[in-house]
């Protein structure tokens, strides 16, 4: 069941089979401005239902804290968990640090494969 | 980093190797700990404290540095000598040169503009700083003045708050380490669960293993708020990001905010920010 796509200029996301797909454009840092507007277009998508959130950070090159502390908090509204997509060991690291330190409050894991990733997210539907 | 010193960021290669991947971690742990250190605290807030205005330029209607504040060359690591008369953009990363751009664009535009911008400084190391600017254009001649803010730890303030155990004059709390980690993991606890009320001291007693006397002055000593009154405030801030962004009803933002019934929500939040959750502008 496909719906319509957003875009902005960070990311762009689309909801299928229950699941919100986020795909983060490539070479981006993220600060809290950005991390705020992220936000604010995914909540107004979501037309208030909460969603397991597929979220692919492969273009992502940095996250500041200011930037990681608001989306482990104000971030997490309206989700039900996060499975973050990495593939470059740098990317690993700072979704680590993110999950171990920065502390989200829904339930976020790493994956390497779109497959185990969706998988864990099936669960929170 | 070893003196304390949390402001630098050490530049990225754009390798996807191992050094990159300590570059990265280094660079993460250099915020969390500039957080913390500033804080006075030995806890992690979650949160990115606002900083101090710090270093003032003043650069002529070309950009280009006539003179700035004793701070500066302290900062960036460059002597007086190697900054008089450079341009502004040379102490500036390589990303920040488009913000940067802009800035000077609007400037040259406007008659008496003020702006905030969020920009990097490049130290004589290669270090990156960043820092929030107001540049503004001065009134009565054409030069420009640049003010940023950023954190300073300076050395000889440092030992103090560093040092452990030797400190004479400190105030009643809580030291030992297990105390320490259990009242953050209380903090936590209290994040994840605004939804619902608040445990009453008795039971959150109960939840962590503790007496209630250590909870409540050891929560009070290290994040200087009392248990309730951050429950309270946190829950409010999240309810009014809700009515911001969202379209949720307000009675159903009042119950997934612990509240439970509106009136009890509305007169919170009003006390809280001085207006009532009807006043906020809603997307439609």
């Amino acid at each position: 069941m496909n719906s319509e796509q957003f875009e902005n200029e960070y990311a762009k996301f689309w909801i299928k089979d229950q699941i919100l797909f986020f795909e983060y454009k490539a070479d981006l840092v993220i600060d809290l401005a950005a991390a705020q507007r992220i936000v604010a277009d995914r909540i107004q998508f979501q037309h208030e239902v909460a969603y397991p959130i597929f979220c692919d950070i492969r273009g992502v090159v940095n996250f500041d804290k200011a930037a990681r502390d608001y989306l482990a908090q104000s971030g997490s509204v309206l989700t039900k968990a996060v499975g973050f997509l990495v593939h470059q060991k740098v990317t690993q690291t700072i979704a680590t640090f993110y999950v171990n330190i920065n502390k989200p409050t829904v339930p976020t894991q790493l994956f390497e494969d779109k497959t185990a990733a969706l998988a864990f997210l099936s669960n929170y539907i | 980093m070893g003196k304390g010193n949390f402001m630098h960021q050490i530049q990225r290669s754009g390798e996807d190797d191992n050094l990159e991947i300590l570059t990265v971690l280094v660079n993460m742990l250099a915020e969390e700990m500039n957080g913390l250190i500033s804080h006075k605290g030995y806890v992690n807030p979650h949160h990115t404290n606002k900083y101090l205005v710090q270093t003032t330029f003043i650069l002529n209607e070309y950009f280009v540095i006539k003179s700035f504040n004793s701070e500066v060359p302290v900062l960036l690591g460059f002597t007086p000598e190697d900054l008089y008369n450079q341009k502004f953009s040379t102490i500036l990363s390589a990303e920040s040169l488009s913000s940067w751009n802009y800035v000077k664009k609007e400037l040259t535009r406007n008659l008496n503009p003020h702006f905030t911008s969020q920009l990097t400084y490049i130290t004589k190391k290669q270090l990156l700083i960043p820092s929030f600017c107001t540049v503004t254009r001065l009134l009565q001649n054409k030069d420009i003045l640049v003010s940023s803010v950023t954190n300073v730890i300076e050395e000889t303030i440092l030992p103090t708050i560093l040092v452990s155990g030797i400190d004479n004059d400190r105030p009643e709390g809580i030291y030992r380490l297990s105390d320490i980690r259990l009242i953050q993991k209380v903090y936590d606890y209290i994040l994840d669960n605004l939804d619902k009320p608040l445990p009453n001291l008795t039971a959150l007693s109960k939840i962590f293993g503790t007496n209630e006397y250590k909870l409540k002055y050891g929560f009070k000593s290290l994040f200087k708020t009392s248990i309730y009154q951050f429950y309270n405030t946190k829950r409010l801030k999240k309810a009014h990001l809700l009515i911001q962004e969202t379209t949720i009803q307000l009675k159903e933002i009042a119950l997934m905010s612990g509240f439970n019934t509106y009136p009890n929500f509305s007169k919170a939040f009003k006390k809280q920010f001085g207006y009532s959750p009807n006043d906020i502008k809603r997307i439609l």
